[in-house]
């Protein structure tokens, strides 16, 4: 292990020397936070030009601006660069830059796999995007895949062959986020410092702790799912072929099983950043510490048994369909919760709104819209009206924008300051914090309306009933999209500008945890010698009992 | 803080996880047998079913109850085919055998087989439809532009649940034996 960062305890700030060095080489925690982070920035505005791409095929109805073949590959490649390549690593990335300093560690247990875990990214993509690229550059091939996201059999196989590319891209991005998983179950249980106990962690911590052990669970899932397509589509096989006894719905029940806690294993560590704003800027400890534990816990032991609730309409016997409609609205039980304690934690604090805490407001105000338009699609009878249309698409856009996006938002405002040492520049914050907040709403809301309507989802023409929201969602959607331009300027702005004000190190008043005891910026190897945890320094609990 | 004991608790840790990540995977195949025989045991219902034997309908045909049977066909689109019924719905009582002729016709310019796939929702109808003759039992190979005219028999027994009043048939003509992407007759839609 010579490269090991421990290695280097006694010379701080040792930066290795040369960019090859420091970034392809990297293995410390903040600059592979870092570059998990800019990595999804990237992936974030890719997979938001794809959908200013749908939204302006949408704007109108009729054909306008592409062929729908290439509609379908925009609504696909959109899911999977916005899921697997913006959501889940800026939660990775978040959880490399803090977990270390959240419990007092030097480094992620396994430096040289968290490496690995981000370098298999980039071609993880490269591979993704190939075909899509070739088609819209130099006109080679039929494009990338355009059935969907959820690669349904047997449409995912009648394409061309992007669907191998798909494929090992999945693979890839599999085996990365097992790696950065295996890494932060280790962090969390042999890194602690000591006084750290598991029960007194923060509870962004335990959110990634959990999450982790849902990603070794269903992530082979998916690669078990992929592979069979693989060999059905290119070795005879017929796993969901009825040609040769399969079945096409064995594959959305494996899907699922793996889908429906991939859902959670985005929306976990949100819940963990959330439960860390609102205290601070409540200037109060987080009501119910441990029940917001055990929610997380147990939300994900429910996300297992509901898969099936994305099936519906599959013709499932009447048994499975109401076993799986309590078992999703017993989900509510827990997430309800979570909300509940929220609210309690923001009850008669002394309550400031900088832009991470207006975030965190919006991201528990519209995730609940979200909650609650699951709840109407998890009634049976209602779902098979709602299912597949684009009621769906604002129900997963307000739990996924509006409640992941807005809460890494919300992180990187909160964090920023610790990592630059600067403050950002709070006014633009505030305009990107409320241009987004207004246009979100202008974009997803009318999306419950054309839904209930009865408009499918995955289509580039409609009815022209349907005309007058989908002017407005696109509206909406422009106005979002260039938003987020604001946020990349900010972001820049904090890492670059000399002029802004320093930040001290607690940053925010009411901050409490390890974190906040380093300086800002933190060295480049924080917490080489175990911290002595005192009372002061936890966020929950006392040192001792 | 390379603290032998440290790495060796990591490299636990690291051992376990990939041994659950194994599992895991292995578990996604094993998925793959488990959902028939959970599908047939738990829920009694055969996700490839083929009919059953009637053993119900001693009394001989129900007069007081009527059901209405309907036809759905597709063609998979590597199969320049078609597949058309006479009647797009019969209505037939239990017990009582009927028979509707169905056509299908190579439209390409090759010779070439394809096996068509039943089902028949609602599901739990299944058990109680058997059929005497099916051109879905076996192969059908048509030469370039031929079209054949194949009579399906069959009869639904009494034992039908009460709410079933309405069953749908659902064939689907796929290519024989190639992998889809190996079936060049026709090229993939998108390629
Ligand atoms: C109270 C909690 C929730 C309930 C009851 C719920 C329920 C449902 C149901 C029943 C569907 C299937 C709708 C259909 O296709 O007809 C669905 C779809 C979906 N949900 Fe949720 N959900 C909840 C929370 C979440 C969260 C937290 C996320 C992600 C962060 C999420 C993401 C999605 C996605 C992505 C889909 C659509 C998948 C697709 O078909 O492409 N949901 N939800
Ligand atoms: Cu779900």
């Amino acid at each position: 292990m010579a490269h090991d960062a421990s290695t280097h305890h006694d010379d701080h700030d040792h930066k290795p020397h040369g960019f090859v060095n420091r970034w392809l080489y990297a293995t410390n925690h903040k600059d592979i936070g870092t570059m998990y982070l800019v990595f999804s920035l990237v992936m974030f505005f890719l997979g938001g030009l794809m959908a200013m791409v749908i939204r302006g095929e949408l704007m109108f109805p009729g054909l306008q601006l592409i062929e729908p073949e290439f509609f379908n590959q925009m609504t696909t490649m959109h899911a999977l660069v916005m899921i697997f390549g913006a959501v889940m690593p800026a939660f990775v990335g978040l959880a490399n830059w803090m977990i270390p300093m959240m419990v007092g560690a030097p480094d992620m247990a396994l430096p040289r796999m968290n490496n690995w875990s981000f370098w298999i990214m980039p071609f993880a993509f490269t591979t993704l995007l190939l075909p899509l690229a070739l088609k819209v550059f130099f006109d080679i091939g039929g494009g990338g895949p355009a059935g969907g996201w959820t690669l349904y059999p047997p449409l995912s196989l009648q394409g061309g062959d992007s669907v191998a590319f798909t494929i090992f891209a999945v693979h890839m991005m599999g085996i990365s986020s097992i790696m950065g998983a295996i890494n932060i179950i280790a962090t969390i249980l042999n890194m602690r410092a000591p006084g750290m106990d598991l029960l007194k962690m923060p509870v962004f911590v335990w959110s990634w702790l959990i999450t982790a052990f849902l990603l070794i669970a269903v992530m082979p899932v998916l690669a078990g799912a992929v592979t069979m397509l693989l060999t059905d589509k290119f070795f005879g096989t017929t796993f969901f072929s009825a040609t040769g006894g399969g079945d096409p719905v064995m594959f959305q029940h494996i899907f699922w099983f793996f889908g429906h806690p991939e859902v959670y294993i985005m929306i976990l560590p949100a819940f963990g950043i959330v439960s860390e704003i609102i205290p601070t800027f409540s200037r109060k400890p987080l009501f119910g510490y441990k029940a917001m534990v055990y929610a997380i816990a147990s939300i994900a032991f429910l996300s297992f048994i509901v898969w099936a609730h994305h099936m519906f309409t599959v013709g499932m016997p009447l048994g499975g369909e109401l076993f799986f409609m309590y078992a999703t609205m017993l989900i509510a039980v827990p997430t309800g919760i979570k909300v509940f304690n929220w609210v309690f934690t923001m009850w008669k604090g002394s309550m400031t709104f900088e832009t991470p805490m207006l975030f965190a407001l919006a991201f528990v105000i519209l995730f609940s819209i979200g909650g609650f338009s699951g709840l109407m699609l998890a009634i049976v009878p209602a779902d098979f009206q709602y299912h597949d249309t684009y009621f769906v698409v604002a129900h997963f856009h307000y739990v996924l924008v509006t409640g992941a996006i807005f809460s890494v938002m919300a992180a990187v405002y909160y964090w920023l300051p610790k990592w630059t040492g600067r403050m950002y520049n709070e006014r633009l914050g505030k305009i990107h914090f409320w241009a987004s907040a207004i246009s979100v709403n202008v974009l997803f809301f009318p999306q419950h309306f054309l839904g209930l309507a009865g408009m499918p989802r995955r289509i580039p023409d409609y009815n022209v009933a349907f005309a007058d929201w989908n002017l407005v969602s696109s509206l909406g959607g422009f106005a979002f999209g260039l938003t987020q331009l604001l946020f990349a300027y900010i972001v820049w702005d904090c890492s670059r500008n000399k002029s802004l004000a320093k930040a001290t190190d607690q940053v925010w008043e009411g901050a409490h945890g390890l974190e906040w005891t380093l300086s800002s910026p933190p060295p480049y190897h924080s917490f080489t010698t175990p911290p002595v945890i005192t009372d002061s320094m936890l966020a929950h609990g006392n040192v001792a009992h | 803080m390379t603290n032998p004991n440290l790495q060796q608790r990591n490299a636990r840790v690291l051992r376990w996880a990939l041994a659950a990540t194994a599992a895991a995977f292995a578990f996604g195949f094993a998925l793959a047998p488990f959902y028939d025989v959970l599908c047939e045991k738990v829920f009694g219902i055969r996700p490839t079913q083929t009919a059953s034997e009637a053993t119900a309908c001693a009394g001989g045909v129900v007069q007081d109850r009527e059901l209405l049977v309907e036809f759905d066909t597709s063609i998979s689109p590597e199969l320049p085919w078609r597949l058309d019924a006479a009647k797009k719905s019969v209505k037939v009582r239990p017990c009582e055998p009927a028979t509707v002729t169905f056509t299908a016709t190579n439209d390409g310019r090759l010779t070439l087989t394809g096996r068509a796939i039943f089902t028949v929702a609602p599901a739990e109808a299944a058990i109680h439809l058997s059929k005497t003759e099916c051109f879905c039992f076996t192969e059908q190979e048509l030469e370039a532009g031929q079209s054949r005219e194949m009579p399906v028999r069959f009869v639904i027994d009494d034992q039908l649940p009460a709410d079933v009043s309405r069953l749908t048939f659902r064939y689907v003509f796929n290519p024989v034996a190639k992998p889809l992407a190996m079936t060049s007759a026709v090229s993939p839609p998108n390629s």
